[in-house]
């Protein structure tokens, strides 16, 4: 008997701190601790598509951006809302103001499998522009790739490689 | 018996490290990009999805709000992001962040620390977002956002491209308890789009006094056959007193016909379902501007409607199943252990 108890208190002492240290960490203040709330992420390529060279006198040029990446992967339901915004676009000194670029989502595709909807928009970039929206219903990581065009006025603008910035938000 | 002890006792000190190793899979890697989530929620909020998702709170003014974010690389290549807070607003069914770094009222009570991150491929960092709210602010709900930013490659050609990644901030400010969340589904419709796509098109009404996500999705039932559930297009955020439509794709697989339709919606803990008899338009009609064929549903009362807790998918119930077999073998090895003594 003697030579047995010990190995009841190391058992007892084990399933102790097993069971109890996960409790334990969510009562010790008002905040609770989540392990698998997921994230959720976006990519995109470092630069859009190289600008298309468009004719003197032609009204609009057309920038394609594709492979803006959305993943879902929170383990919860949630909607989520990805917009865009643009700074203006510079050449030298010339610039093409941003609320002249209008964003088109073109497609909005998912990988594999049955997922989530989520659904494409547009709109002036000078401000946030809805470029998808959909919810992920935390049933895995569904992941969507967003296409689109930036369509700009560049009536009476000065010839030249005009650069800029599209920020691309999820939240 | 000796023997029989030292299984019982390795067998028990390793019941933490299976607890621990086998069942939880090593992490995988992160999506590609960058990536954000909330690490923290109210212990009285713990079981809304909302606030797992976002921070969502109700304090007095006064109050100091605390949470925890995680940032996540998931490029191949070592990035360094910017963190701080953004204003936002609710308005035409979206919640939308302003451009930059654009402030408001809440924005302004916050701070994000430490405001820079450098990290590695995979690799995660912590932002430490306070909320302050003044004594003297006034009762409402206000709209903000924390961010994450990784900015542009300066080399890039053309138009370069940055990335945010924010966490939503739905904070009600005002003594005493946090005023409810709750909806009406109004009215429905079967008709068609402007494009000509048969839709289920309701209206809903935000009855409560805090903003509302709401998804949802549509069934439909005609004697034997049934549809769905469908999802609705696209969720909306509403505020209190405002109403919005919210519509259901029916797709080419719904016969034309007469259908009970039961919508169901929700937004965190709220759920909602409305029952009626819809008309479905053909397949092919003469489409004009807004729904030329759409018929209103009878609306049928509605089985009481539930405050119920959204579908959680089910933990991780590894540790559980783990416990359970190490249980059975010490037990077993005890048994063995004292037969054999006493025989």
């Amino acid at each position: 008997m003697s030579r047995r108890s010990p190995a009841i208190v190391v058992a007892a002492v084990s399933m102790l701190l097993a069971l109890a240290s996960p409790a334990a960490a969510g009562s010790t203040n008002l905040s609770l601790t989540l392990t698998n709330s997921g994230a959720l992420s976006i990519a995109a390529p470092a630069a859009a598509s190289a600008s298309s060279e468009a004719a003197a006198g032609v009204g609009t040029a057309t920038i394609t951006v594709s492979g803006i990446t959305i993943t879902d992967s929170r383990t919860l339901p949630g909607v989520f809302t990805a917009t865009a915004t643009a700074t203006n676009l510079t050449s030298g000194a010339d610039t093409i103001a941003n609320s002249a670029l209008l964003w088109t989502t073109t497609s909005v595709t998912s990988g594999a499998g049955p997922v989530p909807a989520a659904v494409g928009g547009g709109g002036v970039l000078s401000a946030p522009a809805v470029i998808a929206v959909g919810v992920g219903l935390g049933l895995g990581a569904p992941s969507y790739t967003v296409n689109g065009t930036i369509t700009a006025n560049i009536g009476g603008k000065a010839p030249g490689t005009y650069t800029g910035v599209l920020t691309t938000s999820i939240l | 018996m000796r023997t029989g002890c030292r299984i019982v006792v390795g067998l028990l000190l390793a019941l933490p490290l299976v607890m621990q190793g086998p069942v939880r899979a090593q992490p995988e890697p992160p999506p590609p990009g960058l990536g954000i989530r909330l690490l923290e929620v109210p212990v009285a909020a713990a079981d809304d999805p909302r606030a797992n998702v976002y921070i969502v709170d109700h304090v007095a003014p006064g109050a100091v709000v605390s949470r925890q974010v995680e940032v996540i690389n998931g490029e191949q290549e070592r990035v360094s992001v910017l963190a701080y807070p953004a204003a936002a607003q609710v308005a035409d069914g979206a919640f939308s962040a302003a451009e930059g770094r654009g402030s408001n009222e809440l924005a302004g009570w916050m701070t994000v620390q430490p405001d820079a991150l450098d990290l590695g491929p995979g690799e995660r960092g912590v932002l430490q977002v306070t909320i302050r709210v003044p004594a003297d602010a006034a009762d409402g709900e206000r709209f903000a956002v924390v961010f994450a930013e990784r900015p542009d490659a300066a080399d890039a050609d053309g138009v370069s491209i940055a990335l945010r990644a924010g966490i939503r901030v739905y904070l009600s400010v005002g003594e005493g308890p946090e005023g409810t969340s709750d909806f009406s589904i109004q009215t429905f419709v079967a008709g068609r789009d402007p494009a000509g796509e048969r839709v289920l098109a309701a209206k809903v009404l935000n009855t409560g006094e805090r903003t509302l996500d709401l998804t949802g999705e549509l069934v439909l039932t005609s004697g034997s056959l049934t549809v769905g559930p469908l999802d609705v297009d696209e969720p909306v955020t509403i505020r209190p007193g405002e109403a919005t439509d919210t519509t259901v794709r029916l797709g080419e697989e719904v016969p034309a016909g007469e259908w009970l339709a039961r919508l169901t919606l929700r937004s965190g803990l709220v759920e909602r379902s409305a029952d009626g008899v819809v008309q479905v338009p053909a397949l092919s009609a003469v489409v004009t501007d807004g729904m030329p064929d759409a018929v209103a549903a009878t609306m049928v009362p509605a089985p009481p409607e539930v405050d119920a807790a959204a579908p959680r998918p089910s933990r991780d119930r590894g540790g559980a199943v783990a416990l359970s077999l190490m249980l059975l073998v010490v037990v077993g090895a005890l048994l063995g252990a004292t037969y054999r003594r006493r025989r």
